[in-house]
């Protein structure tokens, strides 16, 4: 069974509020391995993803293992306010961006909705 | 090209691609199964939530953040605004008060040390009549000084008087 029939068996099981939010959630999670690739080659044995979780937050999740072997897990959440860009790192309390970061994030945003679309593309040209 | 959404197509293919012959609308995903309708609002969905995210983006100040001005320049700014203000008193209020463009025009338009005269309209009653009034020029004062020229009254007595003689002299010698 492949992944989109057992996504379309939950679908059909449940109501239309649960089918939209399960729907959406698949859409976020291939957008997330799509935006992983923002930044370049994806290092060997890494797993990143990068997303736009709604208008105001976007998520860069890494995960990777040291030279030991140990495993290592980063959660960056960035919050886009009315008075700043504000970042917070596996649940520590959020920290306003450098002008920098932000025009890096901002570049990364953009690179990430140019792919989505051309990606998005070809299958919304079948649907039609 | 492995990639999120490609292999989601890919797979949704995969899945549909049961029924033999079917024509091009049902080749990914026939009307009616569960699912392709939230597919296709999801996808348009997620489009409009990246572009108003990247608008948002766009909006923030730390992207936009302002200038920074040096020592020099809030320097020359604040002797800009200090100029500026000067030339408020002393210039557009003064005008801003006049009753008409005449009183513009007798209106001073620099600010005057404190010891100096102060304006006509300013001083009290005893001020004015204390100061000397300004001799009182009539008509005939005019007229007579239009027609002044550098002869003297005793000089002009003199000339009358030998016209007078030079004309009873003529008449004395056509009479005869």
């Amino acid at each position: 069974m492949t992944v989109f029939s057992k996504l379309l068996a939950v679908v059909s099981s449940k109501t239309p509020e649960e089918k939209w939010s399960e729907a959406y959630r698949r859409a976020i999670r291939e957008e997330a391995k799509v935006g992983g690739k923002v930044f370049g080659p994806i290092p060997k044995g890494t797993r990143r993803e990068f997303f736009c979780l709604d208008e105001h937050t976007w998520v860069w999740h890494e995960e990777w293992n040291d030279e030991s072997g140990k495993q290592h897990i980063r959660t960056t959440r960035y919050d886009i306010r009315p008075q700043g860009i504000f970042k917070a790192q596996n649940n520590q309390p959020y920290k306003p961006v450098t002008y920098l970061e932000a025009v890096n994030l901002y570049t990364a945003a953009k690179r990430y909705r140019a792919m989505i679309k051309a990606e998005l593309a070809p299958i919304l040209q079948n649907y039609r | 090209m492995q990639n999120g959404y490609l292999n989601f197509h890919k797979t949704m293919k995969k899945t549909v691609l049961t029924k033999p012959g079917a024509g091009k609308e049902t080749l990914l995903l026939p009307k009616g199964v569960p699912g392709r309708e939230y597919f296709l609002q999801v996808i348009a969905a997620r489009d409009a939530v990246v572009d108003r995210a990247i608008m948002f983006f766009e909006q923030n100040p730390s992207l936009n953040p302002p200038i920074v001005e040096d020592d020099d320049a809030i320097t020359k700014r604040r002797q800009l605004d200090v100029a500026a203000t000067a030339f408020q008193s002393a210039v557009i209020r003064p005008i801003s008060n006049a009753d008409s463009l005449a009183n513009v025009a007798l209106t001073p338009t620099v600010v005057e040390p404190v010891h100096s005269t102060p304006h006509p309209r300013l001083i009290t009653q005893e001020q004015a009549s204390a100061q000397p009034k300004p001799a009182t020029v009539t008509n005939r004062d005019l007229s007579k000084a239009l027609t002044a020229d550098e002869t003297t009254p005793e000089k002009t007595v003199d000339m009358l008087g030998e016209a007078r003689s030079l004309v009873d002299a003529v008449f004395s010698r056509s009479t005869k």
